[in-house]
């Protein structure tokens, strides 16, 4: 009864001002989240809490986007609860879970910097033999050792637009990179009458004051670090770059940028006119950067100089020209898998030329700002893959950016004025500081399979953020305690909050039988698509380990294809034995993977349905898009 | 029998395994996580545009605000904006009105007033007035 009135209370509070916001469930499969997950959604917001280094971490990311993973590539039944809540309780919680990501990638990112800090340190410690008044020239100077190898630890982002690593090493050591970017006449053009620019307003001298105080600046580092010295020399490092790149009049490295050749893309009046003003746009950017006091400054004028490059050769040229702005570290697609999924891949080259032609289409439509012509670089990027990836057999799939990232090493044209004894001092009280940091961390996000995962995390937050009145406000409190399996969690939210509606979204494999099933003789549709041998609507992933039968749609003979299965992942194991001298015990892990995934189904537990690498939004049913 | 009651242990033990590992791996890391997604996406990374942007700076202000006590490192929070910005195709913020207008909402919603409000309205703007208007206009705009 109490309940009853506790309900109905909430009932009549909201029906005033209802919102709504999603409790998911994503049911099991092979891969990452075998037990299934669960995520809250808040408008276009998506919430999941994920295991990332041992530590349980909140992501936020768009609903298109998450679905689209989830439901169609990870080939998973999403299940969708509609909570029903006043505008003030949607505004709470949404709140809560912003203000906590924000709060954690502050922190995370932290961690971060100070492990970098910590590799900077130790290389400048260990290399501490150079004379200092030696490092102050502004040119090359021999590495005194080599530079610590990391992802990305000791790069400097978009300097590669107009660097080599040859550049600054000794002659003969590097070669340079080949490719086709020829940019001397518009980089000539572009940085004379952007280094005119700023003599005028600032003044002859300008250039060189601004790199002598950059300089000074390095030299005057504090090696008291507080998480930001390696940040802080990067920074400053691009900005001395920077300004080499206007002084020397630089042309954009040889591999930065690519043409789009072809009828396409005519420049018609109108979109000349569109591309003058986000020229002068810009022109007006890289005036603003050069005295920016913001600490990255650098690398926003090296991106912006090279779209003002690019821009100046596509309006004289009249063939568009565009930044590479794929990073170093993108997947790429060997010739093998572009062999085995040609199908799929060539709906994906369809869309990315469809895209590419909208978006040049478009452009008289609306003033082009700098975020639009981003999207158009993107597009162009996507589309210029494709047409080379016919030459290449290879392509770049994964990894592009909204902004250009290309790298260079650490150069050595700067270092900052340490003793050895500043640097042992700080290097000591870094690592202190670090460990302070860690230990933070792991006392509040260490993953626990029992007591901290994902679905714990999620009603932590919901209850932290309604405090006293979760009750009053979403009809029940769930505790987190007792609540960490992704599918009972999905029956107590039905049970506790004011759900108003649940919505099931079948995997995509599911929703194209159903069709399937529609159209053709089931029985026949059935003993077809229940294996992977005949099955029309699946073609084996290398991501998945080996298994026979689908089991999502089997109930009754669920044993009987688990073992079937069980069999398979021992097959591949055993291969993966013989193989493991080669391939690092890779496909040993696989099938080892593959055998434990399909032993729950002996006990009727669903885990097999397969998934797929390379589909597309396009590719997939329209009712199948995300969102739908 | 025994090895019959043994088996059906590691079916049940796998099982319980596999449904309480209820957690998806993060496999994002460096510069993949900020790339737009596989080269079959479409642009989710420009989807909302200006207004998404605006959006994404208010609430890192506002995050910003409620977890800073004492002084504001404002070169830690224009990195921070960096990072926002960049994942949105921007790289000259200070020119992007969005982002003081952002700030400005961040602020009223932190529900910082009078003196305080006048002193992080100068900080942010670097003093620029085009930069406090903006900052103003979009304080003004929350209720």
């Amino acid at each position: 009864m109490k309940r009853f009135l506790t309900l109905l209370a909430v009932l009549l509070g909201n029906t005033a001002n209802a919102y709504t916001f999603q409790y998911l469930y994503i049911e099991a499969n092979e891969g990452s989240s075998s037990g299934g997950h669960v995520a809250v959604q808040f408008g276009d917001d998506v919430f999941h809490y994920q295991f990332k280094n041992g530590l349980i971490r909140l992501f936020k990311q768009d609903a298109e986007g998450f679905r689209f993973d989830y439901r169609v590539l990870q080939n998973r039944t999403l299940h969708v609860a509609d909570v029903d809540v006043s505008a003030a309780t949607f505004s709470l919680l949404q709140d809560h879970f912003k203000l906590l990501f924000w709060q954690q990638d502050r922190q995370f990112k932290q961690l971060q910097a100070a492990e970098k800090d910590h590799q900077l340190l130790e290389w400048l410690l260990h290399s501490h033999t150079t004379p200092p008044s030696s490092l102050q020239i502004p040119g090359y100077i021999p590495h005194p050792s080599p530079l610590p190898e990391g992802e990305g630890i000791f790069k400097l982002p978009g300097a590669g637009l107009f660097f080599n690593d040859s550049d600054f090493a000794p002659v003969g050591q590097l070669t340079e990179p080949h490719g086709d970017c020829q940019t001397k006449a518009s980089a000539k053009s572009i940085l004379a009458s952007l280094r005119t620019q700023l003599a005028l307003q600032h003044g002859n001298g300008f250039l060189q004051r601004r790199k002598v105080e950059l300089t000074t600046a390095i030299q005057h580092l504090s090696a008291v670090t507080n998480g930001r010295l390696s940040e802080r020399y990067t920074d400053l490092l691009n900005g001395l770059l920077a300004l080499r790149v206007i002084e020397e009049t630089r042309p954009l490295t040889s591999d930065a940028c690519h043409t789009l050749t072809g009828p396409e893309g005519h420049l018609d009046p109108q979109k000349t006119e569109r591309l003058n003003n986000l020229h002068r746009q810009l022109m007006q950017s890289a005036q603003n950067l050069a005295v920016s006091k913001r600490p990255d400054w650098g690398y926003a004028l090296l991106v912006t100089m090279s779209r003002l490059i690019t821009l100046q050769q596509t309006l004289q040229s009249g063939q568009w020209v565009f930044v590479d702005d794929f990073s170093a570290d993108s997947t790429v697609i060997a010739a093998e898998d572009m062999m085995r999924f040609t199908d799929e891949l060539s709906v994906q080259r369809k869309k990315a030329e469809t895209d590419w032609q909208q978006q040049w289409q478009s452009l008289g439509n609306t003033e082009l700002d700098e975020q639009h012509y981003s999207q158009l670089e993107v597009s162009a990027n996507r589309y210029h893959e494709w047409l080379v990836s016919n030459n290449r057999q290879t392509l770049r799939y994964h990894g592009e950016q909204a902004l250009p990232t290309k790298a260079i090493n650490l150069p050595t044209i700067a270092l900052p004025k340490f003793s050895s004894q500043q640097l042992q001092q700080a290097l000591h009280q870094q690592v202190l500081d670090t460990q302070q940091l860690t230990q933070q961390l792991e006392q509040n996000y260490a993953y626990h399979l029992l007591t901290r995962n994902c679905v714990t995390e999620i009603f932590h937050t919901i209850n932290q953020a309604l405090g006293a009145e979760t009750q009053q406000r979403l009809g029940g409190v769930i505790d987190e305690h007792l609540n960490i399996v992704p599918f009972t969690a999905f029956a107590m939210v039905q049970a506790s909050y004011l759900v108003k509606h649940i919505t099931v979204l079948p995997s995509h494999r599911q929703q194209q039988l159903a069709k399937q099933y529609e159209q053709e003789f089931p029985p026949l549709v059935y003993a077809r698509e229940s294996n992977v041998v005949s099955a029309s609507l699946y073609d084996y992933n290398p991501n998945d380990a080996w298994f026979v039968f689908f089991t999502d749609d089997a109930l009754l003979l669920r044993p009987v294809f688990g073992a079937i299965n069980s069999v398979a992942g021992v097959g591949q194991s055993l291969f993966g034995l013989v193989k493991s001298p080669f391939d690092e015990g890779q496909l040993l892990a696989t099938g080892m993977r593959g055998l434990l995934m399909s032993l729950p189904e002996l006990a009727f537990i669903n885990m097999r349905k397969g998934s797929y690498k390379f589909l597309s939004p396009d590719s997939a049913s329209q009712e199948n898009l995300p969102g739908q | 029998m025994f090895v019959l009651n043994r088996f059906n242990l590691l079916i049940a033990g796998s099982a319980c395994v596999l449904i309480l590992n209820g957690c998806s791996f993060s496999d994002s890391s460096g510069s993949i996580s900020d790339s737009i997604g596989s080269i079959s996406d479409s642009s989710s990374s420009f989807s909302g545009g200006s207004a998404k942007y605006e959006s994404d700076v208010e609430d890192y202000t506002y995050a910003y605000l409620k977890s800073t006590s004492g002084t504001t490192d404002y070169a830690d929070f224009q990195k921070g904006l960096s990072d926002i910005a960049k994942k949105r195709g921007i790289s000259d913020w200070e020119s992007d009105d969005h982002t003081y207008k952002g700030i400005g909402k961040a602020l009223k919603k932190a529900r910082i007033e009078g003196v305080g409000y006048e002193t992080y309205k100068k900080n942010f703007a670097d003093s620029d007035t085009t930069k406090m208007k903006q900052i103003q206009q979009g304080y003004d705009s929350q209720d």
